[in-house]
């Protein structure tokens, strides 16, 4: 009985999108906060320029691929652990 | 966003004869680290563990959990190089010909600035140790004051040598200034 309860419950991997979400949310705060101690602190140089595009480019850079990642996945599928344990195989997690 | 032209309580006549920062050698580390943390786990994905990956990615459930923990990784390793690089990039030491002004960034939300003015300086010496900082001529100078205030420490510059016999030449003009406007205000003074 109890195993049948087990075997019926599902997971939904959409779940993973907030944790995924709260960092991008850490990650762009942070980013604001670098660039601002640059623009506020940092003394005033073209190198300051060259900098702050640098990260600005390989932020966006990142962050589209992340997201075309993200798009590419179905984040509407569930998995039962039913069929999790029964599509477990060695070629997964070869242990 | 500070103008060497115009710092912050600039005295008149106030003019920098030197802005410092760390050598940039001092970033060997954060690269090297950045590389590594960013590179091997790529190598490894597209070369020897590029099939596994594959299977994992296919995966209903393992497939979005590695994309998660994968795209986490690597903004995370992004943001951190970054924000290490924004602590050396924002880390440093002015002189001028009134004043030596201290600025050290410690991590994202602590930020220490201090100043000495050159009557204070009573002592500076270079220290360069180990064979790399001799080879590419970087160490560190140490301001001693007068009194028991701190020390000023400008840490892994470049040609510290060079920079500690510019700081002494800089005082040296300091305090001959300082006693010629003395003489030639009790000269004034008298005349008056």
């Amino acid at each position: 009985m109890d195993l049948e309860i087990f075997s019926s419950l599902s997971l939904s991997v959409s779940w993973l999108l907030l944790p995924l979400g709260i960092f991008f949310f850490v990650f762009v705060l942070y980013s604001l906060f670098n660039l601002y101690h640059l623009f506020r602190f940092g003394v005033y140089n073209f190198g300051l320029y060259i900098i702050s595009t640098i990260y600005i480019l390989g932020t966006v850079f990142l962050v589209s691929l992340a997201i075309f990642i993200t798009l590419d996945i179905d984040w509407t599928a569930s998995i039962s652990l039913k069929n999790f344990f029964e599509d477990y195989s060695q070629t997964i997690l070869p242990i | 966003m500070m103008r060497l032209d115009h710092l912050p309580n600039q005295r008149k006549d106030e003019k920098v004869i030197l802005f410092l920062r760390r050598h940039w050698i001092t970033n060997t580390r954060l690269v090297t680290a950045a590389i590594f943390f960013i590179g091997a786990p790529l190598a490894a994905g597209l070369t020897v563990y590029a099939d596994e990956i594959q299977t994992w990615y296919e995966h209903p459930l393992l497939g979005p959990l590695f994309a998660t923990v994968a795209i986490i990784y690597f903004l995370a390793v992004w943001l951190f190089a970054f924000m290490e690089f924004t602590d050396f990039y924002l880390d440093t030491w002015i002189v001028t010909n009134e004043r030596v002004i201290n600025i050290e960034q410690k991590g994202l939300f602590s930020r220490i600035a201090s100043e000495l003015p050159l009557d204070a300086v009573q002592d500076v010496t270079s220290d360069v140790q180990g064979v790399i900082r001799t080879m590419l001529d970087y160490g560190d100078v140490v301001i001693q004051t007068a009194g028991q205030m701190k020390q000023f420490h400008f840490k892994e510059i470049s040609k510290p040598e060079k920079i500690k016999e510019q700081i002494i030449h800089v005082v040296e003009d300091n305090r001959e200034r300082k006693r010629q406007e003395m003489t030639s205000s009790a000269q004034t003074k008298t005349l008056e």
